[in-house]
């Protein structure tokens, strides 16, 4: 992992410092992954419907998404690689049938992890306008998955927010 | 008796979603308090040990959705090898060299079976009634039950 290096009066941004520019294209892919899109995904899951693999495209615009929010010189940390790459580009062949919870399993848990950044970064680029006395966990997590370390260690307190 | 016809499944379902929608709301409430909601996926990416007790919310809402199955019926094979592979699990050292392999299976349960509380609290949200239920929402909760299933998971 990279290690950005932060002091208690750094007050650069350490995350995503384009949130702000991509924050409408990062709701309006939020909202259209609301609740009963959510439904929909689970219930193909368990209807082993092939219509589940179509699914990918929606994931596959979200990691677009927070990759446009990537801070300059990061990627994406291997974990996060790793999901996406289990849970997308995947086409249906009827053995996967035999195989459902593991390969149309992988396409869900993609959609999900991919959902949760986005949901992490819209929350805080609209509700952490002020400094947080801590960070909250969804904001460290936002940090690792762009690979980047020291700005949310065990009991680490940060003076200022950092966003742009 | 088992019931065959798809209506009177629905139909038994929507009713026992209705008996047990406080308990249901209840454990809704409990999941959605941010600590847990946001922690989750957090602990993946941090390598939190933490994120193994997770599995003991797995397996509450696991319990309220066998509640739900309609008589004669068992949980899908689908759900119960989703289970299976979530819970469970303890804590070592070594799970740090394979941590998604290890811990992706937990996040995948608990999430599953979160949305499956959800789905069957939207079937009576839908109506706008408490004692009512949408055949809808109940249509989406149905894969989960199998009549060949088991509603324990080995």
């Amino acid at each position: 992992m990279k290690v950005i290096p932060m002091t208690h009066d750094q007050t650069s941004p350490a995350v995503p410092s384009r949130l702000s520019t991509q924050l409408p294209r990062l709701r309006e892919l939020l909202a259209q992954t609301e609740r009963s899109y959510l439904h929909h995904l689970m219930s193909k899951f368990y209807r082993q419907g092939c219509a589940l693999y179509e699914h990918q495209a929606m994931t596959e615009e979200m990691v677009s998404a927070l990759a446009s929010i990537a801070p300059e010189g990061h990627g994406f940390c291997i974990q996060f690689q790793e999901i996406i790459r289990l849970g997308t580009g995947r086409e249906f062949k009827l053995e996967d049938n035999n195989h459902w919870t593991e390969r149309a399993g992988a396409i869900v848990q993609a959609f999900l992890h991919a959902r949760y950044f986005l949901e992490m970064a819209v929350r805080y680029a609209t509700e952490l306008s002020d400094p947080p006395e801590r960070l909250p966990s969804g904001w460290c997590a936002m940090c690792n998955l762009f690979d980047i370390t020291d700005v949310c260690g065990p009991g680490f307190k940060h003076p200022k927010y950092p966003f742009d | 008796m088992k019931p065959s016809d798809q209506y009177d499944i629905a139909h038994m379902i929507g009713n026992k979603i209705i008996s047990e929608l406080p308990r249901l709301r209840q454990i809704w409430m409990e999941l959605n308090r941010p600590p847990i909601q946001f922690n989750l996926i957090s602990n993946f990416y941090r390598h939190e040990s933490e994120l193994y007790g997770f599995q003991k919310f797995t397996l509450q809402i696991v319990a309220t959705l066998r509640s739900l199955a309609p008589e004669g019926h068992g949980f899908s094979n689908d759900f119960r090898e989703v289970i299976r592979c979530g819970t469970g699990h303890e804590f070592r050292p070594e799970d740090n060299e394979h941590w998604p392999q290890h811990v992706g299976p937990i996040i995948h349960a608990f999430f599953h079976a979160r949305c499956l509380l959800d789905i069957a609290i939207q079937c009576v949200d839908l109506t706008g009634l408490p004692t009512e239920f949408s055949f809808l929402g109940v249509a989406m909760l149905m894969p989960l039950f199998d009549p060949r299933g088991s509603l324990d998971i080995p």
